[in-house]
């Protein structure tokens, strides 16, 4: 660097730079949080889909992904002996 | 030139001269970087909300298809929570559209079935001898719960010796049995294709034992469609056998009238002293009898995987270790002959409720089956959907 660059002119980089990498370790935290909540929701899709293939009734396993799913609610039907997951509207 | 390339390779360190220009390319480059991670990160979110949207027009198709049911053609407009679904009944298939919050539209086709499956074919191996199903694992189930074949489809269906996919081998049983059999043997001939042609009713019968070969130890074939084959004989597994969907195979063992089950304790291939009967009377038929299995035979592999779905009429014979990758049904016992073991793999078992499998008698009422998805929720806009989309000729798979 120039020996002849300004005090503030140092210090204006010394700033950009800053702002830039805290912006990028900001974003990158929010990013991590963002793939954490992600990371949960597909493992309860995953177990919607479990429970979609093999319906057994069980109020403990629709619990796991109750209220996860864009907040709607879902309940075990029956209708003619067959089981099946009702989603209802929001509450 | 030489002052021009001077210039060029000097232009970095010249960049570098003043701080400024450095901090802003280092702040631009993080930017960058920022902006590629966030608009990955929103592409995987986006990802899972379509198919998070995808399950949840499923499930509102479903309940709306059941709720509907198949009882009255034509067209019905359901809300199924915040959902609005349009249920199409027809003669052979209901179909469902789902109207989603963002605009897009779902759409779901199932094929309309008679009735429910036996519950039997809702575990890995079932049997109403508890001997059997200690020796297997599963499920010992009651009469109710067993599978019967439609005797009509049975009678019309095609015979193994005059459909291609099949066919006569006289000399298979003498290779593997002292003495052959008395009745005749039919191989499966896998076509080039590797598809096995399905007739139009889903079954066909072999008139005799019917024997699972290769060279390699491994019969491979295709079925496009479910395929029951009714073997009036007995079922000799001397290769693993796998089957490479969408369609599934369906081995039925029967005991034809004259012919006569019986547990082969010293596994001879032929009913001899010491063999158990297992129906009242006296022997009758070939010596070989009929409506048994045989896993393992000689020259065949040391170890089986068998992949089809099975109802053994008559006893399982097991002389290799043997893997259940379908359910499969015992309604006899199990012989388990030297090394012989049999047990069941990680086989997904069928939903008998929303499932179908041909030449079955069915149980209970009329109703959709499980729903497939046509086309991605995101693949089918609202506007300029072709309306022939919800009249499949056919239940895809």
């Amino acid at each position: 660097v120039k020996a002849s660059a300004g005090r503030g002119e140092r210090w204006a980089a010394f700033a950009l730079l800053a702002c830039g990498v805290l912006g990028w370790s900001f974003l990158q935290h929010r990013v991590a949080d963002s793939d954490a909540a992600l990371a949960a929701r597909r493992t309860q899709l995953e177990q919607l889909r479990v429970l979609v293939a093999v319906p057994n009734g069980s109020a403990g396993a629709l619990d796991a992904v109750v209220g996860l799913l864009d907040g709607r609610p879902l309940r075990w039907s029956e209708r003619d002996g067959i089981g099946y997951l009702l989603p209802e509207a929001r509450p | 030139v030489k002052s021009l390339v001077w210039r060029v390779l000097t232009a970095p360190r010249r960049w570098c001269e003043s701080p400024l220009p450095v901090a802003v390319l280092g702040m631009v480059a993080c930017l960058l970087a920022g902006v590629v991670q966030v608009a990955a990160a929103l592409g995987r979110a986006e990802t899972v909300r379509r198919e998070v949207a995808a399950e949840l027009a499923g499930l509102a198709a479903n309940a709306a298809a059941l709720e509907v049911g198949v009882a009255q053609p034509g067209r019905h407009t359901v809300a199924v929570g915040e959902q609005v679904v349009d249920v199409e009944v027809g003669e052979r298939v209901v179909a469902c559209a789902v109207r989603t919050r963002d605009g897009e539209r779902a759409r779901f086709v199932a094929p309309v079935l008679s009735g429910a499956l036996p519950a039997a074919f809702g575990h890995r191996f079932a049997s109403p001898d508890p001997a059997a199903v200690a020796a297997v694992g599963g499920v010992v189930v009651g009469p109710d719960d067993l599978p019967t074949l439609v005797p009509e489809l049975v009678a019309a269906a095609p015979r193994a010796d005059r459909w291609a996919g099949f066919r006569r081998d006289p000399g298979v049983a003498l290779m593997r049995l002292e003495g052959g059999t008395e009745r005749d043997d039919h191989v499966v001939a896998v076509p080039e294709s590797g598809t096995l042609p399905v007739p139009a009713a889903g079954v066909v019968v072999v008139p005799g034992h019917l024997w699972l070969t290769s060279p390699t130890g491994v019969l491979r074939l295709g079925l496009e469609r479910d395929l029951l084959v009714v073997v009036e004989g007995n079922l000799y597994a001397a290769a693993s056998l796998v089957v490479e969907g969408p369609g599934r195979l369906l081995l039925w063992v029967a005991v034809p009238a004259g012919q006569t089950a019986f547990a082969d304790r010293d596994g001879n291939g032929r009913f001899s002293a010491g063999d158990r009967l297992l129906a009242a009377g006296p022997f009758a038929g070939a010596l070989e009898g009929a409506g048994g299995v045989y896993f393992g035979l000689p020259g065949g592999p040391p170890e089986l995987a068998f992949g089809a779905l099975l109802v053994a009429v008559g006893e399982l014979h097991v002389a290799a270790p043997t893997t259940l990758h379908a359910p499969a049904m015992g309604l006899s016992g199990v012989t388990e002959l030297g090394s012989g073991r049999i047990r069941c793999g990680e086989s997904e078992v069928l939903d008998v409720q929303r499932d179908a499998l041909p030449g079955l008698q069915t149980r209970g009422l009329p109703r959709p089956g499980r729903l497939l998805p046509m086309a991605p929720p995101s693949a089918v806009p609202v506007a300029g959907v072709p309306e022939d989309l919800l009249y499949a000729g056919t239940p895809g798979r």
